[in-house]
């Protein structure tokens, strides 16, 4: 076990010396400043305490270690902190010993048992003792009834405040706002206090200065995070409001969940998405919606080929769109405010969901959402076949264009998700758009191959599973070319998106889709992109209520032969 | 019932025993049985001490097993029916105080006692314990927000962790008048509770205060026990003399004024009390001084600034003070000069505020002159 260095041991004490009982405002400030590595520090130490086979030799080595526990045991902002008061009566537990052998032992108890009694009984003979003593409940039922007459009128001050901070008051309460805001750094994750909490977080000032500590801000943002705030959804997303790093963060974090999930994550992936209350916070907040969206789109540019990246932001899109319906329509921004960088013609079509529309207009739909798309692309053509020089700033800002509107078409992947669908029951003729929507979605640039050719590739690719879905047990030589597809570098989501459409909706029968995925689908990683391709479709249906049982049947026995436990290899 | 009383005075020799010698008998299963049995005593409590009939009972059980007690084993610490309610609390805390409580007991204790989990949650097997990281982190809790201060202007000269105990206070008197028949325990309550606060009396006035002062618009409930604490207040004799004179001289003036113009009742109780210390006050001649009688009431000069403070208060409050004083000066002979009647000079010496150079006032300043040298 490592020594802890002498430095840190000064640094501590030191921190713990001068917080004392934490009663002048820097103490306070200063103590929820280091909360945080204060933790770390009483683990380690925690764990060099129980690596010592005695007390006595637990002081000899760590001669400190009494008092530094002894002086935050006073502080109570170390002591109402959840976390670190665990682990200073862990830390003080283990200095306590049941069979003592020698004075230091004997003294260490008897201090130990001193401090515990400090620590959890008022001063006999003060007002505090006699009304706990006559309350007629248990202490701790006492105390929190305490804390919870404290947490109502420091709430309804902090939000009369809210009422009442004109600009005629002398001085803004902001000071006095974050003097509250530090003590309740420890107690973020205290339920009781949440109403404080809240009430801090949806406090508005017309001053211009900050009334939350930084701490603070870091704490609620760490607890909610950690799941560990339970807190009303209008006060997290005041704080987002307040700290776009926090909201940055709970981006990055819902990212990180999506990324790292390996199924859990995909069967709710709408449950994920709106408990990130992020829609919602987009929804209401047009600048938060944009920061986001900010996020996705350097993520989406950096994982382009990222199926599980692609889902996220199509469902958190559907999402939004579904919580801005269930809102009032006069008090709601207008849409174009939150997709600034799109024409309104193209907004119209793809932000209406196909859920709005018949199926039997989904094609016509499909082609004028297609047209669109196609004007803004021959557009960058045109000016990429000029290359003046000063048209350069033009051409960038179509290249924009055309990345804005390939972004649009992710966040309504609903759309694409429709163009599959039809591609499956469709004739050659109108299977031209669809392909090229498709085209579009999969391989936005001309990066490596061209896009002729691209939409070659998808023409063949879909050629081929129509052969092969018409026949009833397809023949092994047809698997070929779909297999030859899949593997290229090139067109793998592309193939895939057309052959998972098709085993859901084509009319050949489960069993023998099942053991073409079986036999297509061999490699693990292929088999994540499936199951994510499925889950979007499933999402997709399910919104629109269009998930009939033989569609759903099919699903559940895709997803099934497609789950860790049937991969080929498992028995 | 019989088996109940049994069994409470059994827990209260358990009890006992924890803070004598005997307790180095005492093993880990030992301390769990004996918190069995505590916690079993809250019970009871919880069940039956709001009820008028049967409270009885279980005070004389306890009376009669505290005087067996204290008989038997030196130092002995009764134990009050309050006690009971927090009987496992009680327990931990007498162990914890007895130097002679074996360290293994202590092992077991705090194993058991959930002392280093993060989680509120009852552990199946672990319900008699006692949650004390909640309770310690619940403690720290409530001195770190009691640290603020309000701004709101009603009770501004009361810190805000009193005007939290005051809240605590009406609702525990509030709790135990909603049940039928307990004016008496309420009484036995509030008396206790005096006991228990010991020097702490200043402390005590001004949270009696915070109760008083508490609005009523929104918990009507509250209402009762104000008037209650009122009553007690007025009841409550120590040294001959009722509480609530005690506490008009311990709290701040402004404080008392503020009472008086919360409520009419306060008024006039307020002002009962202010009638009485000038009452018995004699004027010394040689002196030319008003002095108390009374070692325990104050002097003149802070009578005068208790009206003082009612007059800065303004109207209505200082309308009515000011018409009353006129009436006892009218029935004391209505004299304008000093020395004759109490409450003549009160209202000079009051009166002076501001208006000093009125012509009035130089006209009594020139009679008392007058006054002053004839004698």
């Amino acid at each position: 076990m490592a020594v802890i260095p002498e430095l840190q041991v000064t640094f501590w004490m030191d921190k713990a010396v001068t917080w004392g009982q934490a009663t002048s405002l820097s103490a306070r400030l200063d103590t929820t400043k280091h909360l945080n590595s204060l933790r770390s520090f009483l683990q380690q130490l925690l764990e060099k305490l129980q690596s010592m086979s005695s007390t006595a030799e637990a002081m000899k080595n760590l001669p400190f270690v009494g008092q530094f526990l002894g002086r935050l045991c006073w502080n109570p902002y170390v002591t109402a902190d959840g976390e670190s008061s665990r682990l200073l009566l862990q830390c003080v537990w283990h200095l306590y010993s049941v069979n003592p052998q020698n004075a230091v032992e004997r003294r260490a108890n008897e201090w130990i048992q001193n401090l515990l009694y400090h620590l959890t009984s008022e001063e006999e003979g003060s007002v505090g003792h006699a009304l706990e003593k006559h309350s007629g409940s248990l202490n701790q039922h006492y105390y929190s009834e305490t804390l919870k007459k404290m947490v109502a009128l420091l709430t309804e001050e902090v939000s009369m405040n809210c009422i009442s901070s004109t600009p005629f008051t002398e001085r803004c309460s902001c000071n006095r706002l974050r003097a509250v805001s530090v003590a309740c750094v420890p107690l973020v994750t205290c339920p009781l206090v949440a109403p404080l909490t809240g009430a801090l977080l949806k406090h508005q000032v017309s001053c211009g200065c900050s009334h939350l500590s930084e701490e603070f801000i870091e704490a609620v943002s760490t607890a909610w995070l950690s799941k560990k705030l339970v807190i009303e959804d209008l006060a997290v997303i005041a704080l987002w409001c307040h700290s776009l790093s926090s909201l940055e963060r709970a981006v990055l974090s819902l990212l990180e969940s999506v990324l790292s999930d390996q199924g859990s994550v995909m069967q709710s992936l709408e449950k994920t998405v709106t408990d990130s209350l992020l829609p919602k916070a987009s929804a209401l907040h047009c600048h938060l919606s944009l920061l986001v969206n900010d996020v996705f789109r350097n993520v989406l540019m950096t994982m382009e080929e990222n199926l599980a990246v692609r889902s996220l932001i199509q469902v958190f899109t559907a999402c939004f769109l579904q919580i801005r319906t269930d809102q009032n329509p006069e008090e709601r921004p207008p849409l174009k405010a939150f997709f600034p960088h799109v024409p309104q013609s193209l907004l119209t079509p793809l932000l209406t969901t196909p859920s709005e529309v018949p199926k039997q207009a989904w094609l016509q739909h499909l082609c004028w959402i297609r047209e669109l798309v196609q004007e803004i692309l021959c557009e960058r053509n045109g000016e990429e076949e000029g290359k003046e020089k000063e048209e350069e700033e033009k051409s960038r800002r179509q290249r924009r264009a055309v990345f804005e509107t390939w972004f649009l078409l992710v966040q309504c992947g609903h759309w694409v998700d429709a163009a599959a669908e039809l591609l499956v029951s469709v004739g050659s003729e109108e299977s031209e758009p669809l392909l090229f929507l498709l085209t579009f979605y999969h391989h936005p640039t001309n990066r490596g191959h061209q896009n002729t050719q691209q939409t070659m590739v998808a023409r063949e690719a879909w050629s081929h599973l129509r052969i092969l879905f018409l026949t009833h047990t397809p023949p092994p030589e047809k698997l070929s070319p779909v297999q030859e597809l899949l593997s290229s570098m090139f067109s793998t989501n592309l193939v895939l998106h057309l052959l998972l459409n098709f085993a859901v909706f084509s009319q050949a029968s489960a069993s023998s889709v099942s053991e073409v995925i079986q036999k297509l689908l061999m490699e693990a990683g292929m088999r994540r992109k499936a199951a994510w391709i499925l889950s979007s479709v499933q999402h997709r249906l399910n919104r629109a209520d269009l998930l009939d049982a033989r569609v759903h049947s099919r699903l559940k026995t895709l997803q099934d032969s497609l789950a860790p436990a049937n991969a080929p290899g498992c028995t | 019932m019989e088996a109940v009383l049994k069994n409470l005075g059994s827990t209260l020799e358990v009890l006992a025993v924890s803070e004598t010698e005997f307790v180095r008998e005492w093993d880990a299963r030992t301390v769990d049985r004996a918190f069995q049995w505590a916690k079993y005593c809250e019970h009871v409590y919880n069940r039956f001490h709001a009820n008028p009939s049967i409270r009885p009972v279980l005070e004389d059980c306890l009376r009669l097993t505290n005087e067996r007690l204290s008989e038997g084993l030196s130092g002995h610490r009764a134990l009050s029916l309050a006690d009971l309610a927090q009987c496992r609390h009680r327990l931990f805390i007498g162990l914890l105080r007895n130097p002679l409580a074996p360290h293994s007991v202590f092992k077991s204790l705090f194993d058991n006692c959930r002392l280093f989990e993060d989680d509120g949650d009852t552990k199946p097997g672990r319900e008699t314990h006692l949650d004390l990281s909640g309770l310690i982190m619940c403690r720290s809790a409530c001195k770190l927000l009691g640290s603020f201060q309000l701004n709101s202007q009603e009770t501004s000269d009361i810190s805000f962790s009193t005007q939290v105990q005051g809240l605590m206070l009406l609702q525990r008197l509030h709790a135990i008048q909603c049940h039928p028949g307990n004016d008496s325990y309420l009484r036995k309550l509030m008396d206790t509770f005096l006991q228990d606060v010991g020097q702490d009396l200043d402390h005590l006035f001004e949270v009696i205060a915070a109760c008083l002062l508490i609005e009523n618009e929104t918990s009507e409930e509250h209402t009762a026990a104000q008037d209650f604490l009122l009553d007690w207040l007025q009841d409550h004799h120590q040294n001959h003399h009722s509480l609530l004179q005690t506490m008009c001289q311990s709290l701040p003036l402004q404080m008392c004024t503020k009472l008086s113009q919360k409520q009419k009742k306060i008024r006039l109780m307020y002002w009962e009390v202010l009638k009485q210390w000038a009452s018995s006050m004699e004027y010394d001649v040689s002196g030319g001084v008003w002095v108390q009688q009374c070692d325990t009431f104050p002097s003149f000069k802070t009578l005068v600034n208790h009206l003082k403070s009612i007059w800065r208060s303004g109207s209505p409050l200082k309308e009515e003070t000011e018409k009353e004083l006129v009436v006892l000066k009218q029935v004391d002979g209505d004299f304008e000069v000093q020395g004759l009647s109490v409450w003549t000079d009160l209202l000079l010496h009051v009166n002076t505020m501001g208006k000093i150079m009125k012509t009035g006032g130089c006209r009594f300043l020139h009679d008392s002159d007058k006054i002053k040298r004839s004698s």
